[in-house]
């Protein structure tokens, strides 16, 4: 919303400046963003009469004008397709310089010579305005110079209006801001409507076939109008204030739109059939032609106004074309309505048009501002236009809508917001923004305008006395009394410790976006697409992620191709998960993932770098489960897999907690990685369920133990975790330990055999174990791996 | 006598320093242990002292000689070791493992949820995908609001709602305790923002919530201060700017001194001195009397904050997306 600071002081004698108003609308809630100052006139800029304005023969656009400004009359060229003979311009005369520093000099152009510019408005920094040349008052004296004419500079300031705020779509709301803030007297404008003998109602009939939509509507007649541009300081306002001048008349609708906040709306009378209004909803399938020339199908909910025969404006939101003010224009109706919120959205909504009309009415204007504001715009249309205004107001206002009293105590308006604000002080903050103040002691009754249909509870008063009396004047408490209690969250405690020993573990961190679309084309497989998501932002962010490898290999792609090729990163984030045909409910998880890539040590001069792969990738799963003592768990690996596929998981408690596993070249190819990328995924809140929460300590054993060593030679297809389960139940409760050392596959243990060499620690807690105990133990398990799994000791 | 012995051994001790090879340092041993070596000569020159002098000299004398022998030796043995073991070259690179780092957003969260626990705050959690009801109608969001529009919410096709905001951990929490409660809410959110240099449609929110009798925004302002001086320092001045929040009433912005200018006005803080870092207020009765408390008993406040914004201060990072895109170049930093 576009503010100007001279508008304001023309209803609050502000005392400070535009800088000074902007740091103050700011801490009343109505945030200046920017802040665009306008000039007033330019030296060797003076008014002009166009007397005359010939095509150029071989150009389109140029015209050759001569043009009167005082004292001589020049020929200036000019190519704006708005200059005609008559009019009285902005001539800037050789010597002068305009803002972006253009030197006007004499010149000739396609054979005629031009003393001067015609300027517009933006060529002098007046008003963004460049779609044409300035147009000026008929009574401006030619010869003037803009410097002299009284034209204001002005400040606008362009604010940030909350949705709750809908008397701040108006100069006069913020005024009334202002001028409470700085307790300054508001001096709304003086309405003085000199009216005929004619009574309105002579001329317009006005129905209300759905006043729950259209609670009010105004209408005023003023006959014998003519048609033609608005005074030239008016006009500047209105652009100043971002919208384009078009006619008196409808310049008048949209000036006092900005002054009052009330969208006003004109029609040609003589386009209006049977002399009346109807307000009605439209018919399903029912088609309008906007003023932009825009063809609307209406649906049913639509609030349209018709006349005896036809819609001729679609309620709050645009006028139609059919009987809209055009230069032909005699007789003029003016409408000053008050429309459901709710109605002017919706229809606002589905027909795609968000106008400033429509953009008031659905924040709710003032349904008891319709006499002020209807008047006040014919009062300027008497005076701009010459026309005649009918008397009264055709004011259909079935059911008045009265300001609800509110129960305020200025005891709890204190105790909310900490603040010792006097009762005086109050009750003259409530009473500048135009509440009506019953003060009964403890108690009051304050009733709220209705221009303010955001202030309906005691809470909200609240908010006004201490946005008034200001937000600087809240103390900052040094003291609190804090609830002696405490909590622990254990899925946050483990997540906070996975985090921790992953990046201990030499993974770097990634967060990506939780949205994204799965490719099969060019992810690795087993990337599952997740949730839909009904509206994305964007074609990429399609779902929600279902996992978190996704990511990971997109940003270990992207690292790769940078040359960056030993990656350890791992994320921690929410997963998305569909429902199933049992329980259709969509369901989320928190996951940890991470991948390795490149060699196990970062590469240094001292050892040839080794890759890490499937055993580096397991053995980070297994000191992350150590890490965060999770119970009894094991690391498995599906049956049936090739070298270079190798896929696994985790789990405890018979609960599956994760995969792992690694892509190999070829799955990695799409992903433009050359290499092969060691994975896994976790679920933390599963993982959650399976940590031990109370560690038991064992005291060290306090008699020396025995280890031995023992190899085996064995068949190439025994896996190493079924062979030390086994020596684990052979070795009985005194072996403590088992730890595989060295694996050996060649010709001394010959083709299809390997040799496994195993340590064991055996201790009795109660006494030192004799050396025959323990190589009796060794023997049993010596003796069972023969039989078993024919094992032969090397 | 005296002052000779010291000149010499000055000298010896130099050129034993400077000797580049065992040659020279065998050279140098000659000069002053050999058998005509300097020490000898003086050794020889000694009868003709003044007694009174010479068990002084004497002493020093032979002190000087043990200590060159041992500076000899220890020479004689650099050179030879040099000779015999390759020189290590100690300036080679430790053998370093990977280094690893957690995420600067995560620090971020790490230091702000220690700041609020400090302050007594417990930390609460909630689902990321959230029904209507706990993101909108609980929080008081009237229906013509515009954060409810398509355009500016996600939704999924059976019409829950990415969260837009962590503030439906406190109806949830609310829902599940009664006052005091003293929690915050950090946690993913969703806003149907096209991805630039500073808006992400995913990025972090911490909430605060403060309900019990007598709570008052003079709290919030002295809670919010004590959490801005500690997160960025002593100097930091925090200012309450009214706005509209459908959560709150009253509601207001939270601004802090600039941290780019100290408040004097730059180009970040488009001259203001100020920086805007997030919304609160006291908490709607609506919201109260919606999760069963009595409204006319218990007030609070609620704040909220975005992680990122945080974040970006922080460390100066000017693009919010070089948080997402998983650059070790970038994740490296933090280590
Ligand atoms: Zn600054």
């Amino acid at each position: 919303m576009l503010i100007s600071y001279s508008w304001l002081k023309d209803f609050v004698d502000l005392p400070i400046g535009p800088e000074e108003t902007a740091d103050l609308l700011t801490m009343l809630g109505l945030e200046a963003e920017s802040m665009t100052r306008y000039r007033g006139g330019l030296d060797k800029v003076v008014v002009g009469r166009v007397v005359e304005c010939l095509p150029i023969e071989g150009s389109e656009t140029l015209k050759r004008t001569r043009v009167h400004v005082g004292s001589e009359v020049l020929p200036i060229v000019c190519g704006a397709p708005n200059v005609r003979e008559g009019m009285i311009v902005a001539a800037a005369l050789p010597g002068a310089i305009l803002p972006d520093g253009t030197k006007i000099k004499i010149a000739k152009m396609l054979g005629h010579e031009s003393r001067g510019m015609l300027v517009s408005e933006a060529e002098i920094g007046m008003s963004p305005d460049a779609a044409g040349v300035l147009e000026g008052d008929p009574d401006w004296p030619l010869g003037m110079s803009f410097e002299k004419l009284a034209i204001s500079e002005d400040t606008i300031f362009d604010v940030e209006v909350t949705p709750n705020r809908p008397d701040f779509l108006s100069h006069v709301g913020v005024a009334r801001d202002l001028a409470t803030k700085l307790r300054l007297p508001l001096r709304e404008p003086g309405i003085s409507v000199e009216q005929i003998e004619a009574p309105t109602s002579q001329r317009i009939r006005v129905v209300l076939e759905d006043a729950r939509s259209c609670p009010r509507y105004g209408a005023r007649f003023v006959e014998g109008v003519t048609i033609k541009p608005s005074p030239f300081s008016y006009r500047l306002r209105l652009s100043r204030c971002g919208l384009r001048p078009i006619s008196n008349i409808v310049d008048i609708t949209n000036y006092v739109m900005l002054e009052l906040g009330h969208p006003l709306h004109a029609f040609d009378y003589a386009l209006l059939k049977g002399a009346e209004i109807r307000v009605r909803c439209a018919r399903s399938g029912e088609t309008f032609i906007t003023l932009d020339g825009k063809v609307h199908s209406l649906r049913s909910g639509t609030l349209l106004i018709c006349d005896a025969r036809r819609g001729v404006a679609i309620a709050g939101v645009m006028g139609g074309q059919n009987s809209e003010i055009a230069p032909t224009t005699r007789d003029v109706l003016i409408e000053c309505a008050y429309f459901d919120p709710v109605s002017i959205r919706r229809t606002s909504k589905f027909l795609g048009i968000n106008s400033d009309s429509s953009r008031r009415f659905e924040r709710g204007v003032n349904p008891n501002g319709v006499p002020q504001v209807i008047d006040r715009a014919a009062a300027l249309m008497a005076q701009f236009s010459g026309g005649k205004v009918y008397r009264g107001i055709v004011d259909e206002y079935p059911e008045p809508i009265e300001p609800t009293p509110i129960a305020f105590r200025p005891s709890r308006a204190r105790a909310l917001v900490g603040v010792d604000i006097p009762d005086k002080a109050m009750e003259e903050i409530l009473a500048g923004l135009g509440c009506q103040v019953e003060n009964n002691e403890e108690a009051w009754v304050v009733s709220a305008p209705t221009f303010r249909p955001d202030l309906s509870r005691e809470v909200d008063l609240i908010e006004e006395v201490i946005r008034l009396h200001g937000y600087d004047e809240i103390p900052a408490a040094i003291t609190s009394k804090v609830p002696l209690r405490a909590w622990r969250d254990p899925l946050r405690e483990l997540a906070e410790r996975c985090a921790d020993v992953l990046a201990g573990l030499g993974f770097l961190e990634v967060q990506s976006v939780s949205m994204g679309k799965a490719d099969p084309r060019t992810d690795p497989p087993g990337i599952p697409q997740g949730v839909a998501i009904a509206n994305p932002v964007t074609d990429d962010m399609t779902h929600l992620q279902g996992t978190l490898r996704g990511n990971l290999v997109r940003a270990a792609s992207a690292n790769w191709q940078r040359g960056d090729r030993t990656l350890r990163l791992f994320e921690m984030a929410r997963t998305f998960h569909e429902g199933t045909s049992d329980d259709p409910r969509t369901w989320e998880e928190l996951s940890l993932a991470g991948i390795l890539s490149g060699t196990v040590y970062p590469v240094g001069w001292t050892d040839p770098p080794k890759p890490s792969g499937f055993f580096e990738s397991k053995g980070v799963l297994d000191a992350l489960c150590q890490k965060i003592s999770l119970d009894n768990y094991e690391i498995f690996c599906y049956d049936n897999i090739s070298e270079d596929s190798l896929r696994g998981g985790l789990k405890a408690g018979g609960e599956i907690l994760g995969e792992f596993g690694i892509w190999n070249r070829k799955e990695m190819a799409t992903c433009e990685i050359d290499a092969e990328v060691a994975y896994f995924e976790l679920s933390v809140d599963r993982l959650a369920r399976h940590v031990q929460t109370k560690r038991k300590f064992i005291p060290p054993p306090r008699f020396p133990g025995a280890t031995r060593d023992i190899a085996v030679v064995v068949d190439g297809g025994l896996a190493a975790g079924e062979l030390q389960t086994a020596i684990q139940r052979l070795g009985g409760e005194n072996l403590k330990r088992v730890e595989l050392f060295d694996l050996y596959l060649g010709e001394q243990v010959g083709a299809g055999r390997k040799s496994l060499a195993f340590r064991l620690e055996f201790f009795r807690a109660e006494r030192t174990m004799t050396a025959e105990e323990v190589e009796e133990s060794v023997e049993r398990i010596v003796a069972g791996l023969k039989e078993e799994y024919q094992a032969v000791r090397r | 006598m005296i002052e000779k012995i010291a000149q010499i051994r000055l000298q010896a001790f130099r050129e034993f320093e400077e000797a580049k090879s065992l040659q020279e340092a065998e050279a140098a041993r000659n000069k002053y242990l050999g058998r005509k070596g300097a020490i000898a000569d003086l050794f020889r020159h000694m009868p003709g002292i003044p007694p009174e002098e010479r068990p002084e000299a004497g002493e020093a004398l032979n002190r000087l000689r043990a200590e060159l022998e041992v500076v000899a030796e220890t020479a004689r043995e650099k050179f030879a070791q040099k000779k015999e073991a390759p020189q290590i070259d100690t300036t080679l690179p430790g053998r370093m493992p990977h280094l690893g780092a957690l995420h600067p957003l995560t620090i971020v969260t790490r230091q702000i949820i220690d700041i609020f626990r400090q302050m007594g705050f417990a930390v609460a959690s909630g689902p990321e995908i959230e029904t209507v009801y706990y993101n909108f109608d609980a929080l008081n969001t009237p229906p013509w609001h515009p954060s409810r529009d398509e355009s500016a919410t996600l939704y999924l096709p059976n019409g829950f709602v990415l969260r837009t905001e962590t503030s439906p951990v406190q109806i949830r929490v609310m829902e599940a305790m009664q006052p005091p409660v003293r929690i915050i809410a950090p946690g993913r959110v969703y806003r149907r923002d096209r991805p630039d240099a500073t808006h992400s449609p995913m990025f972090h929110q911490v909430e605060g919530l403060y309900v019990d009798e007598g709570v008052t925004m003079a709290d919030l302002k002295g809670t919010l201060v004590a959490f801005y001086r500690t997160l960025f320092g002593e100097q930091t001045a925090v200012r309450f700017r009214p706005h509209f929040f459908p959560f709150t009433e009253p509601s207001a912005e939270v601004d802090i001194t600039c941290l780019f200018c100290a408040g004097k006005g730059c180009r970040i803080c488009k001259e203001a001195g100020w920086i805007e870092m997030g919304g609160s207020g006291m908490v709607d009765p609506n919201v109260l009397d919606g999760v069963g408390y009595d409204s006319e008993k218990y007030t609070g406040w609620a704040c909220g904050l975005g992680i990122e914004r945080v974040a970006m201060f922080l460390y100066g990072i000017d693009n919010i997306r070089s948080l997402y895109d998983g650059d070790v170049r970038f994740l490296r930093q933090f280590i």
